[in-house]
């Protein structure tokens, strides 16, 4: 069998097409890189406040109007924040506070509070039916003067010191509910982040990992009060889980570039650099690795059946059993490595385009069973993507040479592989989400062949896979696709070639 | 010793009997030509011995064992070329023959470079064999076929493509390997190279049997002096005297 197997590689790795193939591989990693589609290149910057066309508003508001309250507060809000310069930090403050982080059925405006503050005061003053007491419209103005106070003193340190303290009082109101205790420390958390590691308001990555963590928290927070158990809920809490803590560890540890290893980026000031294309070139470059996979099971026997050579093959002291499987193992060598190669490539070409250093930095991950981040050697983990791949790239293999043994066709075998493939990533994947499909979606083959899905703890995005049912599925298919074959190549004749 | 024995094979594929009745067998040195019109049934008798189709009814015995039973053990000591050699036409005659090479246990550098000197490719078996001129492909698919030393040798149409010298050269080489004890069948429509190499016929028409005997006994089917050309057409060409 090993000597089989070296045959079929000589037969591989001596064809020109093969080489030709690894050129289009560096051309597309080059271009790709070079394009940059990941790095974010459209920045928003928030414009100020039209104070004049929102008096103009309010001039024509009856003040039984329900948003007549709301219509002073943007007016007293915006003078406030238009007062300070761009790019101050001030600004960006205020900014945070005009950012709205709804979501159902949980609080999320104690870190409006300077913005809360000044709506009592304006309800108090100009509304002719508010309920706000006395006692409460003074003690607003008061906490209102010191934030203003504040934010006038330049120091953004003394600003979130009187939040956090101004938000621990509000912890200890007998009045609070569980929900609103959990958004003010969930605040409260994230202010004190500000100060410990020092992180002024401004707009930067920093910044960006804050407003992040605040969302994806509040989210978190509204999943898990919401109960249900299907699929979506399910990966959206995965989802804020991962995103919450790796942004508090970037936060902890400075690193000022996106960690996240999503094709999409999240952040406005993502850092594309050398690093994170090496981690996501899987995601990018997986269909180039699978349409490769197909070209070269495909041709295995279909050119050896066009050129005649298939009879030499057969009238050799093997079984055809072991011939077919001889190829399956060859395409599956040779893929690995071709994934080798293209993570070499883009190791290189990231390092030429961003530049070296950011190698230096591993993989940044989180461990879903113990809820912790790790670290982990850029390689290692490149390695273990591909350990995951392995069943995909073997089933896939196996499919392509099936097809060939029962057809003559070899083109039309590579397009009919490359559609299904297609339409399982896409059309199929999107279906299997939906809960009243689980229970046949489960069994589809492409839903269990990525491993990665398990790798670190992960729940799949099909919450009834498990890793040893993923292994019998892939089994199954695996053997019935091998069994089929081998018994079809064994009747076979060989007629005019 | 017995190396080939064919009994009442047949092949039908849907309703049609592409050859059926064939019994024969070959023994060690035997040279034995196998003769027949275009569309006879040659080389289904060929691919049936070799495995290539599946057998209707019968047996194939090489060496003893069963091609349908023990394909294996049967077809270890076969060398063969099948309607025409097929070499990987991107690979240097070497790397085809490396890679035939690599299906034997034994079979090293140094048997290669002998089959190469053999068959007289020395100087062009580094080249790419899509170089090859039609008589050098055939001179590396015999290499390919002699690799593992075989007990049984099967040629299909081996002259095709050589010149007189290379004609010359594989009388010789046939002789040889028979004189070593290898039996050698070799479907041909070159007639007088049959009767220079051969000591029997195995003549096939319709997909039957229709002659099995010696050279010199086949050639007295026409006339005590007829050469081998009259026989077959008498025989297998066209309208049968007898």
């Amino acid at each position: 069998m090993i000597k089989l197997i070296e045959n079929e590689l000589i037969k591989i790795f001596k064809k020109k097409s093969f080489y030709l193939l690894l050129l289009i591989i560096i051309i597309i990693i080059a271009l790709f890189n070079y394009a940059n589609p990941d790095q974010n290149k459209i920045f928003f910057r928030p414009l100020d406040f039209n104070i004049d066309a929102l008096e103009r508003a309010f001039e024509n508001m009856d003040k039984n109007d329900k948003f007549y309250v709301s219509q002073k507060l943007s007016i007293e809000f915006g003078k406030l924040y238009n007062s300070y310069s761009e790019n101050s930090w001030q600004k960006y403050a205020l900014g945070e506070e005009n950012t709205s982080h709804d979501v159902q059925d949980f609080p999320t405006n104690f870190y409006q509070d300077i913005k809360s503050n000044l709506t009592t005061i304006i309800d108090y003053e100009i509304n002719p039916n508010s309920n706000i007491q006395k006692s409460d419209y003074e003690e607003a103005q008061k906490i209102y003067k010191q934030y203003v106070q504040a934010l006038n003193n330049d120091d953004w340190k003394e600003f979130v010191a009187l939040k956090i303290k101004n938000l621990r009082q509000k912890t200890e109101s007998p009045s609070i509910t569980s929900d609103e205790k959990k958004s003010l420390n969930i605040e409260i958390e994230i202010y004190e982040y500000r100060l410990k590691y020092d992180i002024p308001f401004n707009d930067d990555i920093f910044n960006d990992y804050i407003s992040n963590w605040r969302s994806k928290q509040y989210l978190l927070e509204s999943c898990l009060k919401s109960n249900k158990s299907d699929s979506i809920y399910n990966k959206t809490i995965k989802n804020c889980k991962l995103n919450v803590a790796l942004n508090k560890y970037a936060l902890e540890n400075k690193i000022n570039y996106d960690i996240s290893d999503s094709a999409i980026t999240v952040l406005s000031h993502n850092k594309v650099d050398a690093r994170i294309s090496l981690i996501r070139s899987f995601k990018h470059f997986d269909i180039v690795i699978v349409a490769i996979a197909i070209y070269i099971a495909c041709t295995s026997i279909a050119e050896e059946k066009n050129k005649g050579t298939i009879k030499n093959l057969l009238t050799k002291p093997h079984k055809r059993s072991q011939i077919l499987i001889s190829k399956i193992l060859a395409c599956v060598i040779t893929i690995i490595i071709t994934t080798l190669f293209m993570i070499l490539v883009q190791y290189i070409v990231g390092g030429i385009i961003f530049g070296f250093d950011s190698y230096s930095i591993g993989y940044i991950g989180y461990n879903y069973t113990s809820n912790s981040v790790f670290t982990l050697n850029l390689f290692v983990y490149l390695l273990l993507l591909l350990l995951c791949k392995l069943p995909m790239y073997f089933i896939i293999v196996t499919f392509c040479i099936f097809m060939s043994v029962m057809n003559n066709h070899s083109v039309m075998t590579m397009i009919l592989t490359l559609i299904i493939f297609f339409i399982c990533s896409t059309v199929i994947a999107q279906w299997s989400e939906i809960s009243a499909l689980t229970p046949i979606a489960k069994y589809f083959i492409t839903n269990n062949w990525d491993f990665s899905i398990y790798l670190f703890g992960r729940i799949p995005d099909i919450n009834v896979l498990t890793l040893p049912f993923s292994v019998c599925i892939c089994l199954i298919y695996e053997i019935a696709l091998l069994g089929i074959a081998i018994r079809h190549f064994a009747k076979k004749d060989i007629y005019n070639i | 010793m017995e190396v080939l024995k064919c009994e009442n094979l047949k092949k039908k594929i849907k309703n049609k009997v592409i050859v059926e009745n064939i019994s024969f067998s070959i023994n060690s040195g035997d040279v034995v030509g196998l003769i027949g019109a275009n569309g006879a049934g040659k080389t289904t008798i060929i691919k049936l011995i070799l495995g290539l189709i599946k057998i209707t009814e019968g047996t194939v015995l090489i060496n003893g064992f069963d091609i349908q039973k023990d394909f294996v053990k049967a077809i270890d000591k076969v060398g063969a070329i099948v309607e025409s050699p097929a070499s990987y036409m991107y690979l240097s005659g070497y790397d085809n023959l490396k890679i035939a090479a690599n299906n034997f246990k034994n079979i090293g550098k140094e048997r290669i470079n002998e089959v190469v000197k053999i068959v007289g490719l020395e100087n062009r078996i580094k080249d790419k064999v899509s170089t090859y001129s039609l008589g050098m492909k055939q001179r590396l698919g015999i290499a390919e076929a002699i690799l593992n030393h075989p007990e049984f040798l099967i040629l299909d149409e081996p002259t095709n493509g050589l010149d007189v010298e290379g004609i010359i050269e594989m009388r010789e080489l046939i002789k040889k390997l028979s004189d070593n004890g290898i039996a050698i069948l070799i479907s041909s429509h070159n007639l007088s190279e049959i009767d220079k190499v051969c000591n029997r016929i195995v003549a096939i028409k319709n997909g039957k049997l229709v002659a099995d005997d010696t050279i010199d006994n086949f050639k007295l089917i026409a006339s005590k002096d007829s050469t081998l050309e009259d026989a077959f057409i008498k025989k297998v060409g066209g309208t049968d005297i007898d």
